[in-house]
Formats: C-alpha cells, structure tokens, sequence
C-alpha cells in the first residue's frame, strides 16, 4: 500500500490538510452550529414520482407490495391507483462543517401529511436546526446535528395546488475517524461471533425472508388491535455488500429522493461538488484519487478508518425496514401518520437483522383512531441496533369503508426532546 | 481445489443446451420503463454527461431537438442487454454491443424489450483458454409501437478457475495517481466541449478528423455506485433469493460471512474479481460503452443524430483507471437523404492500452437541406 498523502489538490484550490482524521475540540459546536437556519443546498431535491422509482424504491427495502408495485391491484383500493412508500421523501444529510470528522446516520422522525403518488412532484427543502454536544460508549465526545426537512407537493396529477406532504427531522452524528484522538474504534474481532453462517442457519433465515407478511385488502380495524399485541417479526439478512452498495437508492443518488438531488453523478459530478466542499473527501491510498469518505458503506478499508467492526449499513436503508414493517402491517385502508427510528449500534456485513413490533398505545383523538407501535431491529448478538416508533391511523368497523385516515398537518413546532440518549451507545 | 482440473468442461451437449434456447424470448428483469426526466437525468449524470439537451428541461424544448431527449445508451437502463443463459458453471463477463438507432429517445417515451440469444459459439483466448461466447439481441419497442433501437451484446461465458490459473493479470498493481495526472484528468473534464446548438455540418467534416477526447474516471466506487443505481440496481432480499434459485451462476458463497453474494460484488470488490482472474474491482462495461457515446453525443451537437455504435471492450478497466474516450473520421458517405459520418472509436486507459474499440455512424447535418 502506497505511502498516504494528505494534499488535497484541486486544481483551483489545492491545500495541505495536517489529517485526515482530525478530532473534536472545544471549539468544534460552534462550527457545528454554524449554518443554522440556513436553506441547506445539500438537502434541496425534487423529487419525481414514478413508478419506475416505486420499483427501486421497494426492491431496495426489500418490499413487494402490491400497494406500490401492481397498479391494477392499487387501483381497486381506497386510493385508486399506486402509492409511493411513505418513506421515499424526507431523507437528506444534512451535517454541515467539521471538517474531516466522519458523520453517522444517526436516525429519523417523520410526520406525514398526505399519500404521494406516481405524477407528484414533491419539492424537499432543508436547514440545519441545531447542534448538540454528547457522550459515547465508545467516543468520548461527538456532536449531533439536527436537520429540519420539508417536503411539498407541487400541483401533482391528483390534487391540484402545494400541499405539505411530509416533514422529518435528520439526526447525524459525528464522529473522529479511528486515527484520532477520541475516535470511534470498534473492534473487527467484536463481530467473530457470526462467522460463518453455516448452510443450515442459512436456509433457515432464507426460508424466513421468504415469507410474506403484507396485510393487504384485509382492512385491520383499530378495534381488533390490542394493547402489547405483538406484530410478525421480519429478517433481512446476512447482510450483502451489494445490498448496501448496489441495490441502487442510497441518498445521494437514489429512489430516495427519486434521483433528485442536484449533486450526485458519475466522477466530474463528484468533484465538483469537491472543489466546492473540499472536506467532503478521503484520499484512497492506493489508488491516490480523492473518494467520497462515505464509501465505508461498502469498502473494508474506509470503514476501518472510520472506526467501525467491518463494512457498515446505511441509516436510511435500515429505517426503511421499519416503514415497511409498519406498511406492511397496517394494510391498505390505513395511513401511517409518524415513524422514528434511532441507530445505535452499527449493523455490519454479514449480520442478520430482524425487526420485531408491538402495539404500545391506542386512542382516538378527532375522530382519528390512531394506533402507537414500539418498533425494534435486532441483530444475531440479540443487541438493539435501531429502536422506534410509528403511529398509524387504521380504519374502523363502523364507519364506511372510505372513511377519512389522514389527521390533518399539525403545525410546526420545535422537538419536545432535541434528542434521544440512544446516541450516547455509539 | 484449484487449477484447471478444477473448471468446469465446456462439453457439446453443454453448448447444444445452450443453443436450444436461440431464438427464444427471454424473461428479462429490465429496469426503467418510461423515460421520466429523473430517470433520464439520473442515468446521463451517472455517465458524467453535462450535455443540456437531457439535463436541463428547458434547453430541449427550444433546440431543434424540440423536446428533452435522452442519450441514446440510456436504453440500457431499459434492458443492460447482458443477455446470458445456460452454463450455470461459467461466469458471465459483459464483452461488448453493436446498437443501431431508429428513433430518437424523447422525454415520456415508454418501452418494452424483446431479448433473444442468436449465437452460442465456443472460442478460446488467452484469458480463460476455452470459453463460449453468447450473442445475442435486444429490441426496444416504444410505445407508438416502433423499434427505436437494437442491440446486439456479445456476452463471454468464461471459466474462472481456469482464469485464475493462467493469471493474464496476475501481478498487475495498483499505482496511485500522480498529482499531474489529477491535474490533466481535471483540465480535460474543464475543458469538455459539447457542441450543442452549434451545428457541425457533414461538409466541413474531413476524413481522419479527430475528435476532442473526453476523460471519464479515475475509476472510484463512488461511480460504479451512482451507474448502477441509475442503470440496473441489484436484486434485494428475497428477491435476490429467488433469482439466485433460478439463476444459480449469478451467486457465490462469500467466504468471509458463508451466505451467498452475487457476483456483482466484482464491482465492489477487489477479492471477488480476482475470483474469476480480473485485477481489481472493475466497471460495469456498458457505462464505458455509453462513455464512448457520451464523447459522440458532445462532438456531432444537437441537430445530428447518432446512427450506430458498436463498441468491443478489450481489457479490463479498474479502479484508479483513468479512460480517455477517443474517436476520428473513418469515413464520409451520402445518401439521398442522410449524410453520414463514420467514426473509429476507442478507449485508451493512463498505461495507453486500448480498453475498448469500435466504431460509429454518425447522421449530419447537410448544408443542401439549408437552402
């Protein structure tokens, strides 16, 4: 392996970073809170529904439901035609500053507002709203930036006129790299625990994937569903590099945000953006081209330096586990209204995964019969690697089949709790 | 067990199989249906292709094109045209396409695909010795009912053990990038010419012409990460089991966790390429072939249309690999309505090894339809 060299040289611009692995300091949160409020270029996406996106969207999270995949079956439902999973918008990285100081997807919460379809063109803005400072298990300092994302209908095909459809606020966290002092350092050997899955776990788990646990036609009334009732639980896994990498939605250029984020693209595209955000880069030491420092999602060597077990999964994808989960739970007559999801242990190469549900809560609340679910991802180690929590509005037996499911927007206000103490198990 | 006793046999019954299936429709996955303008965007992008034409929806309308169009080997992102059957043993290497264009692809166009193999043909080279060689035909159909476009991949079933045994590339190293050559890969990207509204006519175009090259890479997995999302994404979960039950030569035990993994991860990977005798993790082929046409699109501008383009790749193109995209004139023909330029095309990657050749036909515009 080549001698590492810490020169970024852009043609315009180039300058001598002392490493690049830097670390947290004293004055890191004022540079952390730095661009709040403003209108945050890398948030900014429009996104084009269709079903072509659909497609990619659900092959990514691994879904098959009818509901967003077979159009003459969506068109005998409530909604008369496809719609999109709920999750398709709301996703940025949105974690300004701190140059070198790797970010983590830290986690999501979502509020949604209407069903998008194929046709809609959904306009997603973003700001940074704020910075807060935190203890890890394994780093002793790193910063949590929140993100504050809007995401609005423009005149789609079936409704006319700018609607809000979703809001969501991103947790990134950041971290040192490895090298630093107060990286993040997990340990290779901390995962020999799984290695090799044996042909007969193997099979077992595959036969596991291959059940279909989508509700459906069948409506799930609010009345049928009880308090601490528990939901089917679903696997993904052992998971694939290629899942991560290839499977083709990660947020800088995927189904995501149906491809519409302005930034992403083949190598002028990428250094470009470069020139512009210098730090968004990590020299490969053997190959002397400057990359994108997020691609320990699928190299062993970027995920070393990051500090992670192995090759890492991406945040977004594994909270779409939990919009699938919820979705295909809830069946077609229902709306989901909220979900969070936190990540707190990272999920890598070759970990199996299942997301597990129960009923926490249920009321009515302006004639919405609303439904609370306790979600849960755990790995083979039996860890919690992401908790969350999705409300849904679910039909009920005594009103008519086409009754109202969407609560309307409740307006804007600031987090009840800046952030959960999940962080602190990084 | 290593070494040639351990690849497979390519045997006649094997090759009669396989040959049972030519002219028979294939069941293909395919991946974009209509020509949305995020799709469109999200391929021509992924290509690093800047030309307004597709990127930018208000340039389309009002050049002489009338409309946003796509590039013409967007249609991969239709159908990859890897066709491949048979010789679950073999491993599926792309090796190149011969397209010829009928219509022009606008914004809001839908298709549908035909794939069928033509030819299944035993060879041998120095990469594998014995290995078959896959022809086959792709026909994009849009929604008027007209062909738009064909495609004619030729597909190498190779012999990976065997591969790995004779070693072509055996001892080939990584060498990091010299700060001049960054600095000549983004003077060339600063320097990219795209012709656009600027017609280039058939007259003032001369035999042995070269065109303005364009560099695409240095390699990185940023690229191949963005190409195949935009072009053909992977199968997920049980979907990727199901297909992995039916496909069985599209999957390998990955040593490291035991669970299976699509070959794919060749993309990705450097260990999973030198399982089948590639250096190092290596691009997809069809993006270097729509590079090729990238370079012919920004050379011929907006009134002119791409006719053929059929491209051969000759060496593998791996990671840290800068590909400068090169073309000249070849020929001039005229008939009563087209005047055609024929073009020698080629890839040349930073060691000056030709990575890929073909050629192209290029319609013109003439100065005759002027006056």
């Amino acid at each position: 392996m080549a001698e590492r060299r810490n020169v970024v040289n852009f043609k315009e611009q180039a300058y001598e970073v002392a490493t690049q692995a830097p670390s947290l300091t004293d004055e890191s949160l004022v540079d952390a809170r730095r661009l709040r409020g403003v209108d945050y270029r890398g948030a900014r996406a429009t996104i084009e529904i269709t079903p072509d996106n659909i497609r990619d969207y659900c092959n990514w999270m691994g879904s098959e439901n009818p509901l967003s995949l077979d159009p003459s079956y969506a068109a005998q439902t409530r909604w008369g035609g496809l719609i999109a999973p709920p999750c398709m918008v709301g996703q940025a990285i949105i974690a300004p500053g701190l140059r070198g100081i790797q970010w983590i997807y830290g986690g999501i919460d979502w509020e949604f507002f209407d069903v998008f379809r194929p046709g809609d063109v959904i306009i997603q803005r973003g700001h940074l709203e704020d910075a807060i400072e935190k203890r890890g298990k394994t780093v002793p300092r790193m910063v949590i930036q929140i993100g504050r994302l809007h995401c609005t209908r423009q005149g789609g095909t079936t409704s006319p006129g700018s609607t809000e459809v979703a809001r969501s606020r991103v947790y990134h966290i950041r971290t040192p790299r490895r090298e630093a002092q107060g990286g993040m350092d997990y340990r290779a050997e901390d995962r020999s625990d799984k290695r090799p899955w044996s042909p007969e776990q193997l099979a077992a788990i595959e036969e596991e994937t291959l059940v279909d646990h989508v509700r459906g036609a069948a409506p799930r009334y609010w009345e049928e569903v009880e308090e601490e009732e528990v939901m089917p639980t679903a696997v993904y896994g052992p998971l694939r590099v290629v899942e991560i990498s290839l499977t083709g939605c990660y947020t800088d250029s995927g189904a995501i945000n149906g491809g519409g984020v302005a930034h992403s693209g083949g190598h002028v595209y990428q250094l470009l953006n470069r020139r512009r955000h210098p730090s968004d880069t990590y020299l490969d030491p053997e190959t002397g081209v400057q990359d994108h420092p997020h691609r320990g999602h699928w190299e062993s060597f970027m995920a070393h330096e990051v500090g992670m077990p192995g090759v890492y999964d991406m945040g977004p994808h594994r909270v779409s586990w939990f919009s699938r989960h919820i979705t295909d739970w809830m069946g077609d007559n229902a709306f989901l209204v909220r979900l969070s999801a936190q990540l707190r242990r990272p999920n890598i190469v070759g970990d199996v995964t299942r997301i597990h549900g129960r009923v926490a809560n249920k009321w009515v609340e302006d004639g919405f019969h609303l439904v609370e679910c306790d979600l849960w991802a755990v790995n083979q180690r039996q860890e919690i690697t992401m908790p969350g929590r999705a409300v849904v509005c679910l039909p009920t037996v005594h009103l008519p089949a086409g009754q109202p499911v969407i609560p309307p927007a409740k307006p804007d206000a600031p987090p009840d709790v800046p952030y959960d103490d999940g962080a602190g198990a990084w | 067990m290593t070494g040639l006793s351990a690849a497979p046999e390519i045997t006649p019954d094997g090759l009669r199989e396989a040959e049972s299936l030519v002219g028979v429709p294939l069941r293909r996955p395919g991946h974009n249906r209509t020509a949305t303008f995020p799709a469109i965007a999200r391929w021509a992008k992924s290509i690093g292709d800047r030309n307004p034409l597709w990127l930018d929806p208000e340039y389309g309308p009002a050049s002489r094109a009338g409309v946003t169009l796509a590039p013409p080997c967007w249609l991969y992102s239709v159908d990859d045209t890897c066709l491949a059957v048979k010789f679950p043993g073999l491993h599926v290497l792309y090796g190149g396409t011969s397209w010829e264009f009928y219509r022009s692809v606008n914004l809001g166009d839908t298709f549908e695909c035909e794939a069928r193999i033509t030819g299944v043909e035993e060879k041998s080279g120095r990469f594998c010795g014995p290995m078959v060689l896959q022809t086959g035909e792709t026909v994009f159909r849009n929604q008027l009912g007209h062909e738009a476009a064909r495609a004619v991949s030729r597909v190498l079933r190779t012999r990976r053990e065997a591969a790995v045994y004779i070693g072509k590339y055996r001892g080939t190293a990584k060498s990091p990038l010299t700060p001049d050559q960054m600095r000549e890969v983004e003077n060339a990207y600063d320097g990219e010419e795209i012709r656009g509204p600027d017609d280039r006519y058939w007259e003032d175009t001369h035999v042995g012409d070269p065109l303005t090259p364009i560099v695409r890479g240095p390699l990185t997995s940023e690229e191949i990460v963005q190409f195949m999302a935009a072009t053909r994404p992977s199968l997920g979960f049980a979907r990727f089991i199901r297909h992995r039950r039916r496909h069985p030569s599209a999957a390998f035990r990955d040593p490291e966790t035991g669970s299976w993994e699509s070959w794919e991860a060749s993309l990705i990977r450097d260990e999973v390429a030198q399982a089948f005798g590639f250096p190092f993790a290596h691009d997809a082929g069809i993006d270097r072939i729509s590079w090729v046409g990238n370079l012919i699109t920004n050379w011929m501008g907006d009134r002119a249309t791409l006719r053929a383009l059929s491209v051969n790749l000759t060496m593998p193109n791996v990671y840290g690999d800068i590909t400068w995209c090169r073309a000249r004139v070849s020929g001039l023909r005229e008939s009563d309505h087209d005047n055609l330029a024929d073009l020698e095309v080629w890839c040349q990657n930073q060691h000056g090894e030709t990575t890929a050749e073909g050629s192209a036909t290029v319609s013109l515009p003439s100065h005759r339809w002027n006056s």
